[in-house]
């Protein structure tokens, strides 16, 4: 496989087929109110 | 585990894009593995120019890959919202008009790469575009990416790519 990407399953992310901001400070901001700090879209774990 | 995303299916970005005259740049770590960074990601993430001609070009390119874009998601694709997060279609694509530390498309798209036909912004961007988002992974990712960026300047122009 050339490349390859494995896709894992994200809770949260992957549960709306389709997401979208106004502006990139309310989508970190979404991150970081309904994301598992796991995930590591927040600022801090 | 779930969809793939791979080589095969850059490529399908890639040219269906190209028929449709979509101007964008492959951003985050997809662009950085285009380039030769050795890791994964469950995603593609790209960097689209905001403007009424090119947001009707992304739609016609999304449809034609298979997305399935409702009215009212058309619409918002072809206003230009500053982030777009897709998993409607055969693979997860994140569409970004506004990305945090490059100020302007025409800049990056001035500074990137051709690899293989891939439009891929250039290293220092992806790493810029990590460093303003400032989140967890991206600091994780930093310190290696930093790195490829030395090992990749020091490469001939003609192995770049």
């Amino acid at each position: 496989m050339r490349y390859a990407f494995v896709h894992t399953y994200k809770p949260v992310l992957d549960d709306a087929r389709y997401r979208s901001f106004d502006t990139m400070a309310e989508y970190r901001a979404w991150c970081e109110r309904e994301l598992p700090r796991w995930l590591g879209y927040g600022q801090d774990l | 585990m779930a969809k793939t995303f791979e080589y095969r299916q850059a490529e399908e970005i890639r040219d269906a894009f190209s028929r449709h005259g979509v101007r964008y740049l492959f951003l985050g770590k997809s662009g950085a593995i285009l380039l030769g960074y050795p890791d994964t990601t469950q995603d593609a993430d790209l960097f689209v120019e905001k403007s009424p001609s090119n947001g009707a070009a992304i739609v016609a390119a999304l449809i034609d890959l298979g997305f399935e874009l409702t009215a009212t998601e058309q619409v918002e694709i072809s206003r230009g919202k500053d982030f777009v997060q897709l998993k409607n279609g055969p693979f997860d694509l994140d569409l970004v008009f506004a990305p945090d530390g490059i100020e302007r498309f025409e800049d990056a798209w001035q500074r990137r790469v051709d690899v293989e036909g891939f439009p891929v912004c250039h290293p220092a961007d992806i790493i810029a575009s990590k460093q303003a988002a400032n989140r967890a992974k991206d600091r994780e990712s930093l310190p290696r990416l930093r790195a490829f960026l030395d090992y990749w300047r020091e490469k001939p122009p003609t192995e770049r790519g």
